[in-house]
């Protein structure tokens, strides 16, 4: 058996998001369940009738079903496709068919609460939670045509919880997510890209399994409508909610979005009237704030590629501590841009992050740096300053000298043909 | 005078390239093996993968098959059950060969190992496998596959024998030498 279950965003430990407030959801829809568990029971044993009446073909007239259908005891706090009300939809949210039903939604609700507080204060949370699920869960009674659900009722925090899970994607969709990662003898933390789940998560399955849903033959009992609803309805007032609190596109945490907002004006004052350095100073400190993030990252791997003169050795180095292994894995681009703009601009690359740097990493940005038709320096540049870095390293060293040896005869030749 | 556009030397960065890609294979063999835990998580993350596709493909398929044999123009069609039938093996017959085979063959790995930094190469040369090769291998690993795990936690390297067979070795390639 193995398992992968989302944990947070890859922020650092003092973003993660908090226990505290979590509960409140799933102690809420626990307290609703049993509050209101002798209308299901009741619903139950009319449906249990209903049955019966069927069998004895008391209700052949499908006008009669439809009139005893509509008089459910659910339907009184529920909704279903021909009888709504919006406080009716708001309800929904809270109500459960059984003890399994509830337990799988509080699970989900405890990780969807948890980890968009690290974003959104958790009255926002609450508010996304109940509206989002509403809007899911009407839209999938509306949008459900089949007669033979017509009094069927759509409840329970599934929606809602989706409606936190398009929440997340609209504030997390362009950095990480972590993986608890559990195999037998082995378990941990893994770190992936939130788009690619995205893809496998949202679009791949719920919205197949939702075609299925207008086919009464292959119906799941699952409402997948209103998960597609609901994520649909959280994206929307997400990216509403971004756009009232005029939230960044590079930032990821609400720690880094306060500073922003409240401290970092102040700071960039201290810098005064130099727009290079502005722009360094609020990109690194807003990097110390959040380390993890990438879209910062490549903020300031293009300042250093547009003015890599300006930048001393002190500043290279202190920028260069933030572009590790993963970032170079995944920005291969930005980070070859910059190795380029320094060698051009005669700065030498900071040592602590060459030693730091895999010797596979350097090889694809090596690879990365060959241009054709042009003298192959940047590549010799690279190579060099690795093996620099690396003089203490014998067996890495002579790893890279016989490298050298082979890069010879491509970079001589280039050099007579140029007639150098 | 007819200006001709020079043409840039391209063999100097392609021999350099060539280089490049020989050392990245040198550093590849050199790595270490992939530890058996490993292996087993992206086998089991595969696993999920494909019966996520595979059951996506046959749901998709199953609703488009109902939806056609309950319309009045095509319900008349007698060969349209054998059409989606068809259609249903054939994408999940592609989907396999895309993720089982050309993905070792281009990328190195399968998703479940490029996800947990493992990667699939020639013993020899440290070059990714081409399509007979990969192929081999798999067709190696369903045939003895129990056989093949047994064979590689008794080996110091821990190989299995469905690598040993067909000549390819999986390595860990993230990390430092």
């Amino acid at each position: 058996m193995i398992l992968l279950v989302p944990v947070s965003p890859e922020v650092p430990r003092y973003h993660r998001p908090t226990w505290g407030v979590t509960w409140i959801i799933p102690l809420l829809l626990i307290f609703s369940f049993f509050h209101t568990h002798p209308i299901i029971e009741a619903d139950q044993e009319y449906i249990d009738q209903y049955q019966i009446l069927r069998a004895e073909g008391l209700l052949d007239d499908w006008e009669l079903e439809a009139a005893y259908l509509s008089e459910r005891p659910l339907l009184k706090v529920a909704i279903a496709p021909k009888s709504w009300s919006v406080e009716r939809a708001l309800f929904s949210n809270f109500l459960h068919g059984g003890v399994l039903h509830l337990a799988l939604n509080v699970i989900g609700v405890i990780a969807g609460v948890r980890i968009c507080t690290t974003f959104i204060p958790f009255i926002c949370t609450l508010a996304i939670f109940i509206l989002g699920g509403s809007l899911g869960l009407l839209f999938s009674a509306l949008l459900y045509t089949h007669s033979s659900g017509d009094y069927v009722p759509h409840l329970g925090a599934s929606a809602g919880l989706f409606a936190l899970m398009g929440t997340y994607y609209v504030y997390n969709f362009r950095f990480r997510t972590t993986y608890f990662f559990w195999f037998p003898s082995k378990q941990g933390l893994i770190s992936l890209k939130t788009s690619w789940f995205f893809f496998l998560d949202v679009l791949l399955l719920e919205l197949l399994l939702s075609t299925s849903q207008f086919l009464p033959q292959s119906y799941d009992g699952v409402d997948h409508l209103a998960h597609v609803g609901g994520f649909l309805a959280g994206c929307i007032l997400a990216v509403g909610l971004r756009l009232v609190q005029s939230w960044p596109s590079v930032l990821q945490t609400r720690g880094e979005f306060l500073y922003w907002s409240r401290f970092l004006g102040t700071k960039l004052k201290s810098v005064g009237y130099n727009p290079i350095q502005a722009s360094f100073v609020g990109w690194t400190e807003l990097l110390k704030i959040n380390f993890f993030n990438d879209q910062l990252k490549k903020k300031l791997a293009l300042l250093i590629v547009r003015e890599a003169r300006a930048f001393s050795d002190q500043n290279l180095k202190e920028a260069f501590i933030y572009f590790g292994p993963t970032f170079v894995r995944l920005h291969l681009w930005e980070v070859t841009r910059m190795i380029r703009a320094l060698k051009n601009a005669g700065k030498a690359l900071p040592e602590d992050w060459l030693r730091k740097t895999p010797y596979d990493i350097i090889i694809r940005l090596a690879q990365n740096l060959v241009r054709p038709g042009e003298e192959q320096t940047d590549v010799l540049f690279l190579i060099t300053s690795y093996q620099v870095a690396h003089r203490s390293n014998k067996v890495l060293n002579q790893k890279l000298a016989a490298l050298l040896k082979k890069m010879e005869p491509a970079t001589k030749s280039r050099s007579l043909a140029s007639g150098e | 005078m007819e200006l001709k556009p020079i043409k840039p030397d391209t063999s100097a960065a392609e021999s350099l390239q060539a280089v490049l890609a020989r050392a990245e294979e040198e550093h590849w063999l050199e790595r270490p093996n992939a530890p058996l835990v490993l292996r087993g998580a992206s086998f089991f993350l595969d696993l999920i993968f494909i019966y996520l596709i595979t059951h996506s493909i046959q749901k998709l398929l199953g609703a488009l098959a109902f939806y056609f044999s309950e319309s009045e123009t095509f319900s008349s069609y007698p060969s349209l059950p054998l059409l989606f039938g068809f259609l249903d093996v054939g994408f999940q017959l592609s989907f396999i060969f895309f993720y089982l085979i050309l993905s070792v063959c281009d990328w190195g790995g399968t998703l479940g190992k490029l996800l947990l930094g493992l990667r699939v190469i020639d013993a020899q040369t440290g070059k990714k496998l081409d399509i007979p090769q990969t192929s081999v291998r798999l067709l190696l690993g369903i045939i003895t596959n129990v056989l093949s795990l047994a064979v590689a936690m008794s080996r110091p390297d821990r190989n299995t024998l469905h690598d040993q067979l067909a000549g390819s070795v999986v390595k860990r390639v993230r990390g430092k030498i």
